[in-house]
């Protein structure tokens, strides 16, 4: 966790980007111009990790007290030496010993910067090593042959950058303008990196152009307060990590950012994701390379059910936020698929296909944790409910957490969390056997609005829920001992589940808090009672002056 | 956990909501439904049809007699729509969840309904306040995909719990006579001259408003005997 001030710096930064970001896009649809900016957002990230790089190579190559030292009095003239330096500062080894990105001298920012504004068939020259010359036809194909060329120098980003900048509908001196302005972001800060600090533009961003795109947008972005939940809950701090609906990789984001902030090393995971949106899959590559982290996200972009990328994978710790009540989702050839365990899913809703998609991922002893539809708690539609009657009976289901609603930007729809794990017995993990029994948490209560239509956690709601989940399964470092809330929580068996029909819905098991229940105290009567005959008094009084009045009135006298 | 409220004496008959013909509480349950508004032939008859928004809102009491909307006899027959008799319970199940309200006349509902026909242990005036007094249960339920609903599964294993029908009589029109009382605020506040004395009415009312809805669970949990309550008057 970087200290406030810092935080008020990432903030304001963010604020100021987005507003002078968005002033460019004119009439550009979010969607495309997302890829545009975030692209551009990833170039100065390598760019920046590469000059960052560059002046510790040649601050080594000038400290006479360095292995590395090339004393210049080896050299006749000043110019030679200032050559040899140059030669040496391009030597590749040194960036790929500390894992940073080789950016070939077209596509360093500096270069981007000086050309973007040059008029079509001027000529530059690009000395990496060598001396070569460029002819500029215009901005975007400058972007593209750019990012062209960071790829061929390196394998891992193969496929990931999106190269169509010359086909962007977007005015040149917007374009121009869009790289001036990523050009003000600092790439190093009191105690942040340029990872910090791109990364969290870079993801700041993803969330924007998620309210901008609104309903298709919130597709690939999963709101903060759900993804830091379950990242609470599930604590992934080692070992492998797979999100089989990654989008653009947020929940791979903030376990790095976990495992951080519990001092680990982002060494200790792996991650795998599979996501089918061609640009979205390419967004989370982006994603991890700027954080650095070691990541497997198949071959190609492909639909998780009929191309599975990861085969043979037995997760650790699996998280998603898989599309909600996927209508098209069946194909023939998933027929007798071996993830169907526990029943065929129907047709015309995939809910239960991601379910037991990611149990078939789940190793023995691991935890998933994934956010789905309210319906999937009690539907029994087309054998909705007898897979969910499996799931209960073979004692997977180990809790389930029940959400407010207008936590996302793209649905208004009630959803909830469900966290799976085969084997709930006591082990190192988990100090407490729990075995027969799930957890249900009604969050419905929790979360402040932030604007006039979303809602989010604050830190204290996350670590009620967290917290409680931690402390049920025993893998709290808190000396306090799991108990029900009532309202809020409650451990429940299977003979309860049973009870109530193999509904998984929270809200029925957790029973009431003492301000929902009636005051039962006993109130002064007699008082009241004072009140009541002094009012029916005058009912009395009103209804005889009225009978009164219209006698009079109907017998042809004017009343008084 | 499909426990009211609040608990009951020990003696007091309990069941849930599913129908059940021997215990005498609730006989049966009828959906509502709607017939296809696109045939002239089904509509303005002398059926009437109740939606959930006639019994929210400026609604106050428990009774209804008439609809917005009738139906015709063809329109009930050609529709999964059941005629309900008069003192059935109709409770709505969406938008919003929990308004209650009891037919006096022969009644039809649309699809927004569960309706519970009561047998002769149970009141349907004394169930229609068992419900309104435990609407936080119901909210708490309605668990909808898309919007708040209650669904079957969930209504039928609430609990009920009702002393005798003698009891159930006096604890009804206990409450009967306050809301009476209550009722009969607004009127007497039209019939003063002095605004002065407008405003205390309107402030008695609020009053014994807050009194009413302390008293329901009350009486409901058998914490107060309604003879006490009627000596005292």
């Amino acid at each position: 966790m970087p200290p406030s001030d810092s935080q008020s710096f990432l903030r304001d930064l963010d604020k100021k980007l987005w507003t002078a970001a968005d002033k460019l896009r004119s009439n550009l649809d979010a969607a495309v111009y997302k890829h545009a900016v975030l692209g551009l957002i990833f170039l100065k990230y390598v760019s920046d990790s590469f000059a960052q790089r560059q002046a510790e190579i040649e601050a080594m190559l000038k400290d006479p007290e360095n292995d590395f030292f090339v004393d210049p009095a080896g050299y006749d003239q000043p110019a030679k030496y200032d050559e040899a330096i140059h030669q040496e500062l391009e030597e590749r080894d040194y960036y790929i010993e500390k894992n940073v990105f080789w950016v070939p001298a077209l596509a360093r920012w500096q270069t981007l910067q000086d050309s973007a504004k040059l008029p079509a068939g001027t000529e530059i020259t690009v000395k990496n090593g060598k001396t070569t010359t460029y002819k500029i036809t215009s901005t975007g194909k400058l972007i593209d042959d750019a990012l062209e060329a960071v790829e061929k120098e390196n394998p891992k980003l193969k496929n990931v950058l999106n190269k169509n900048y010359t086909q962007l509908q977007i005015d040149p001196a917007n374009l121009a303008g869009l790289i001036d302005l990523i050009a003000t972001i600092p790439f190093q800060h009191a105690d942040l990196h340029a990872k910090d600090i791109l990364g969290h533009v870079y993801e700041y961003f993803l969330g924007q152009f998620a309210l901008a795109e609104g309903k298709k947008g919130g597709q690939y972005f999963t709101p903060k307060s759900i993804v830091s939940l379950i990242v609470e809950m599930i604590e992934p701090y080692q070992g492998r990590v797979y999100d089989p609906a990654m989008g653009s990789g947020g929940f791979f984001v903030q376990s790095e950012r976990f495992i951080e902030e519990h001092g680990g090393t982002i060494g200790d995971i792996m991650v795998f994701g599979q996501e089918s949106n061609p640009t979205t899959w390419r967004l989370a590559a982006m994603n991890m390379a700027i954080r650095g982290i070691d990541f497997d996200f198949g071959k190609e972009p492909a639909d998780t059910f009929t191309r599975d990328q990861h085969p043979d994978l037995r997760a650790d710790f699996v998280m998603a936020n898989p599309p909600f009540n996927v209508k098209e989702w069946w194909n023939s050839k998933l027929a007798d698929d071996v993830r169907w365990k526990y029943g065929t899913p129907p047709k015309g809703n995939a809910n239960f296909a991601w379910i037991q998609h990611m149990l078939h991922h789940l190793a023995p002893n691991g935890i998933a944790s994934f956010v789905l539809a309210n319906g999937s708690m009690s539907a029994n539609q087309s054998g909705e409910g007898d897979i969910r009657r499996r799931l209960i009976e073979a004692d997977i289901v180990d809790c389930m957490v029940q959400l407010p609603s207008q936590l996302f930007y793209s649905t208004s729809i009630p959803v909830c969390i469900w966290c799976l794990a085969k084997n709930k017995g006591a082990s190192k993990k988990r100090g407490t056997e729990r075995r027969g029994e799930t957890l249900f948490i009604d969050a419905r209560r929790l979360g402040r609005m932030v604007d006039r239509v979303h809602k989010e956690f604050t830190d204290e709601d996350i670590a009620m829920v967290a917290g409680a989940y931690r402390r049920w399964r025993g893998s709290d470092e808190g000396e306090e001992e799991y108990r029900d809330i009532p309202g809020f929580c409650s451990s429940a068996t299977l003979k309860e589940i049973e009870f109530h029909k193999f509904a998984l819905v929270p809200g029925r098991y957790v029973g009431f808090s003492a301000e929902e229940k009636p005051d039962l105290t006993h109130i002064d009567l007699k008082t009241e009672l004072e009140a009541l005959a002094a009012r029916l008094e005058q009912i009395t009084i009103s209804a005889t002056q009225a009978s009164q009045t219209l006698y009079s009135f109907a017998n042809g006298s004017t009343p008084i | 956990m499909a426990a009211p409220l609040f608990d009951c004496p020990k003696d007091w008959e309990k069941a849930t909501l599913e129908p059940d013909k021997f215990k005498g509480l609730i006989v049966s349950v009828a959906t509502g439904s709607t017939p296809a508004t696109t045939v002239d032939e089904y509509w303005d008859g002398d059926v009437p049809w109740l939606t959930p928004k006639e019994i929210t809102g400026d609604f106050k009491g428990l009774y209804v007699s008439a609809t917005e909307r009738n139906i015709t006899s063809e329109g009930l027959k050609n529709s999964s729509a059941k005629l309900l008799p008069p003192g059935t319970v109709m409770l709505s199940k969406r938008a919003p969840v929990g308004a209650v309200a009891v037919n006096t006349v022969p009644m039809a509902t649309n699809q927004g309904f569960m309706n519970f026909v009561c047998g002769h242990k149970l009141r349907p005036l004394y169930l229609a306040l068992w419900l309104k007094a435990n609407i936080t249960y119901l909210d708490r339920v309605a668990n909808g995909s898309t919007y708040p609903e209650l669904y079957k599964n969930d209504l039928f294993e609430f609990e009920i719990c009702a002393p005798s029908v003698e009891t159930q009589d006096q604890i009804v029109n206990a409450i009967l006579s306050l809301e009476f009382a209550i009722l009969l605020g607004a009127p007497l506040e039209q019939t003063s001259s002095e605004l002065i004395e407008t405003r205390r009415i309107r402030g008695e009312t609020a009053r014994l408003d807050a009194a009413c809805s302390r008293l329901i669970p009350l009486l409901l949990s058998g914490q107060l005997d309604p003879r006490d309550f009627q000596k005292s008057k």
